[in-house]
């Protein structure tokens, strides 16, 4: 089983560095192109969700820590953060699609929200995750 | 579904890897061509929040230029999110307003999957000439 922890600050580089830190961890574990792709869309959503929700009213940026865990042919990635939860906002920067299209490509997802404060979203992929047929 | 995290939740698990990403950052390059009529505004890179600004502005600009056709290109996208589809969709809204004719030159299969997850492949036209303009 192989483990790894990140931690962003919540600006809008975060999305990007943790998409390609969990392509990079995935890939390492031989995902398919296609799982990859699946979880660069879901952690970027993920994570773009607490710039946008969670610390939205904050003067400075909070933190958002992402941890992923192999586990045969799962991939395990949690993302959380220690803001307001997932405030509904009408300006929404991405049509309020973000966890239809994490709920759509992850295998399975779930959101959390402990009792110290914050949003978890867990999700599961498949990393031998390959294209619909025809 | 609760996921390895939640087993472990009073207990570490072991890492690999533990620290800040440092990851080359993965822009988004816009680049817009214009001939009598028409214009072609061509995205290559990665679009996110970090970028959706700055192609939003860019697209709404060349909207408002008095053309008859706007192609938006895609075909250079290595990666969309949700913030994508909201560029697509507002500017087909501005587009519709204006009496622009907005079509598509469609992405990879990374793009593509995104945009038909989130249910709005049909609302956009194929443009009739991919090649670029002059």
């Amino acid at each position: 089983m192989t483990t790894a922890r990140w931690s962003f600050d919540a600006t809008r580089q975060a999305p990007g560095d943790g998409r390609r830190a969990i392509q990079q961890f995935a890939g390492e574990a031989g995902a398919t192109d296609r799982a990859l792709d699946s979880v660069a869309v879901c952690v970027t959503e993920a994570i773009t969700n607490a710039i946008v929700h969670a610390y939205r009213h904050h003067d400075r940026p909070g933190r958002v820590e992402m941890e992923a865990e192999v586990d045969g042919d799962s991939l395990w990635v949690r993302i959380r953060d220690q803001g307001r939860g997932l405030e509904p906002r009408l300006d929404s920067p991405g049509l309020g699609l973000g966890l239809p299209l994490i709920a759509q490509l992850s295998a399975s997802s779930e959101i959390v929200s402990p009792e110290q404060g914050g949003t978890e979203v867990i999700m599961r992929f498949d990393v031998r995750e390959q294209e619909e047929a025809a | 579904m609760v996921g390895p995290f939640r087993r472990r939740r009073s207990d570490r698990p072991a890492q690999t890897d533990l620290g800040r990403a440092s990851h080359p950052a993965g822009g988004l390059r816009v680049d817009v061509s214009q001939s009598p009529g028409s214009a072609r505004i061509a995205l290559s890179g990665q679009f996110d929040i970090a970028s959706a600004d700055d192609a939003t502005r860019a697209l709404q600009a060349l909207l408002n230029r008095g053309l008859d056709v706007v192609v938006v290109d895609l075909s250079g996208l290595d990666f969309m999110d949700s913030t994508g589809v909201k560029f697509l969709v507002e500017g087909r809204e501005t587009a519709r307003d204006l009496g622009v004719k907005l079509s598509l030159v469609h992405g990879g299969d990374p793009v593509r999957r995104v945009l038909k997850v989130a249910g709005v492949m049909a609302l956009f036209e194929e443009a009739d000439d991919p090649r670029p303009l002059p």
